[in-house]
């Protein structure tokens, strides 16, 4: 232990309570046995957990969300990774232009995209169905995508193509058998993003849900402000649950993908 | 090494290829300017020249790899247009460039699964082509569990399976140690031959040149400068860089007079060989230090060129002695002698005459 370091020390566990308090308080409150949000619970109990895996409100909604969010990540990595390896590989005009446009989703306020969407969406009578859902949110993550698999890109040695190429491989060859399991740690990092780019948006689904299809963040959004039951504590803990395991598979992914290429 | 390949190829002749014209700009930049080369079949032909004289432009532009400004690449008699992968070339990179996530099988293997050779077939030009480069033993080791040297010859195996018609190699043993460098230029030679391959090879280590080629075409500023035997490059270079840069040599800058029997070069006139290059173009009298003679002040010398030097330094190199000379202008000579055969042995600092029969110059043309 090094004394001269303390008062850093302290300043860092303020810095990790202050960041990690809010969620964490949720945990012991998804355990009450009361009827009311209280922090702490009065006793504990399941019982907001079967309430949550048994009402079709809120199963309805966890089903929307997983599917939402694992086609928007399929078609964001598609759409991402030949976006990256367009910017990455090919020469044209305009080229930084174009990238910025693609990654713009990250900085535009979510609120612009959101009524952006929706204007449009509605005139194309699409708006509240799943399919205006995965197209919004697959824009929101392509940016994900494009700047993780460029990363990748950009370590590959160049030579490795060319030579599946001298060795008789076309270009899709080449790519499905030498590029694509080269970027591959890149290319799932960035569907992981994507994946919960989707999974705790509320912003652009506030504008695009309707009453039949709801996405889990927008049924807590309702709920909270409605009745203050515990069963929001029990689905905003399985939320960050499963963000926390992606999020620590696509950590263990990059750098992995750091050391073997 | 074994010669198992040799069979299945027999039947095939080596393809010569043509380089017509060849050239290649990036804006001012010429990399290759008006690139002409014949290579027969079955020939080790080695690019040789300083760095970015535009060898590997050129290997780039056979391979498929970059397109030309203007001129083509001939194999087997035909123009080349097509993309890099229905070339039927082999390459082997100057980093290996072998795919890390295979095995050195599945490397190997790679060109025979792009061509759809059945799995048995496969299996076994695999094992001969690693067998090929003693690497029978290492055929399920990833490229980082391999060294330098056998990475290399995975290279080298994966560039040989499928029979190319031509191999490229630029600079394959850049990065290799120097023992384990020459003990694969021989391996690589060995290779070529027993299988009879057309061969263009990138290097710009010119003893490397002289071991393994056929000929050499010596490369520079984007343009081939002279092409021919490590022999007739050594002993009859056309320009002063190829004489410069091919071996050592003592050289003397200047001009021819008008009749073409004696080159002025400062206050020297020294008698040499008959010329075809006219007095009106700058030249060099080029003498290898091998052809300098050393004698005692006074000798009488007939039939040679001889001046005035001290001896500056006596380098002891095994074999041979290389003597530094020096001339009143401040002219510096080399000299090399075996070890036993030279006539006098002079010490460092005592003034001797230093010859050569006037045959044993070659002028050569002075303008890069
Ligand atoms: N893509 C490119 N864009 C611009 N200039 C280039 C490009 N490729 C090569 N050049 C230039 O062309 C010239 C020849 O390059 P090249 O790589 O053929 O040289 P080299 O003889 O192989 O040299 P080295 O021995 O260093 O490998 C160099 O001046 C280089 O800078
Ligand atoms: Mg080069």
């Amino acid at each position: 232990m090094n004394r001269k370091n303390w008062p850093l020390r302290i300043f860092g566990v303020f810095a990790v309570i202050f960041l990690l308090l809010p969620t964490v308080i949720i945990i012991p409150m998804s355990f009450s046995s009361g009827r009311t949000l209280k922090f702490p619970p009065p006793g504990y109990s399941i019982r907001w957990y079967e309430n949550l895996f048994t009402s079709p409100l809120w199963t309805d909604a966890a089903w929307s969300s997983i599917q939402i969010g694992i086609l928007a990540a399929i078609l964001a990595t598609v759409l991402g990774t030949i976006a990256a390896l367009g910017l990455t590989r090919g020469e044209f005009p305009a080229k930084g232009l174009i990238q910025a446009i693609v990654l713009s989703p990250i900085i535009i306020p979510l609120v612009i995209i959101a009524i952006g969407m929706f204007s449009v969406f509605v005139r194309w009578r699409i708006a509240g169905s799943l399919m205006a859902l995965v197209v919004a949110h697959t824009v929101l993550a392509i940016p994900f995508v494009v700047v993780n698999v460029m990363a990748s890109l950009r370590t590959l040695d160049r030579n490795l193509e060319l030579a599946a190429a001298n060795l008789g491989a076309n270009p899709v060859r080449a790519f499905r058998f030498v590029t694509l399991p080269l970027i591959a740690p890149g290319v799932m990092a960035g569907a992981l993003f994507a994946f919960i780019t989707s999974w705790d948006e509320i912003v652009v689904a506030i504008f695009l849900t309707s009453p039949t299809l709801r996405t889990l963040p927008v049924v807590m959004w309702g709920q909270i402000r409605t009745e203050v039951d515990p069963t929001i504590a029990a689905a905003a803990t399985i939320l960050t649950v499963i963000t926390t395991i992606v999020f620590t598979v696509t950590t263990i992914l990059q750098t992995r993908g750091n050391t073997t290429t | 090494m074994s010669n198992s390949m040799t069979n299945n190829r027999s039947s095939i002749s080596p393809a010569p290829v043509k380089i017509q014209e060849l050239a290649k700009h990036y804006g001012a930049i010429k990399a290759n300017d008006n690139v002409n080369l014949d290579i027969e079949g079955g020939e080790f032909m080695t690019l040789l020249g300083p760095s970015g004289s535009g060898k590997t432009t050129t290997l780039k532009m056979v391979a498929g790899f970059v397109e030309p400004t203007s001129g083509s690449v001939m194999i087997d008699n035909k123009v080349v247009t097509e993309p890099p992968h229905k070339r039927d070339i082999g390459m082997v990179f100057q980093n290996y460039a072998l795919f890390p996530h295979m095995t050195a099988a599945q490397n190997v293997a790679f060109p025979l699964r792009m061509r759809s050779v059945p799995t048995q077939e496969r299996d076994e030009r695999v094992k001969n082509a690693l067998a090929m480069v003693d690497l029978a033993d290492r055929m399920d080791q990833l490229p980082r569990q391999l060294s330098g040297g056998q990475q290399q010859r995975v290279a080298l195996a994966r560039a040989l399976v499928f029979e190319p018609r031509v191999v490229l190699m630029d600079e394959p043993l850049g990065a290799l140690d120097k023992k384990l460098r020459e003990n694969l230029q021989l391996q690589i030679r060995a290779i070529q031959q027993d299988l009879d391959i057309t061969m263009i090879y990138v290097t710009h280590d010119q003893e490397e040149a002289l071991v393994m080629s056929d000929r050499i075409a010596v490369f520079n500023n984007g343009k081939i400068v002279q092409v021919g035997t490590g022999e007739a490059l050594y002993e009859r270079p056309e320009t002063r860089f190829v004489a410069d840069f091919i071996g050592e040599s003592n050289i003397f800058g200047g001009r021819l007079d008008a009749d073409g029997s004696h080159l002025k070069s400062g206050d020297l006139s020294l008698a040499v060989p008959a010329t075809m290059i006219a007095s009106s173009t700058p030249a060099a009298l080029v003498v290898r230090p091998e052809r300098m003679r050393l004698n005692r002040l006074g000798t009488d010398l007939q039939g040679s060129n001889s001046l005035e030097a001290k001896v500056k330094d006596i380098i002891y190199l095994g074999s041979e002695r290389k003597y530094e000379l020096e001339h009143a202008n401040g002219t510096v000579l080399i000299a090399r002698h075996q070890v036993g055969r030279s006539n006098i042995t002079p010490e460092i600092g005592e003034n001797i005459l230093v010859s050569w029969k006037i045959e044993h110059g070659v002028v050569v043309t002075d303008e890069g």
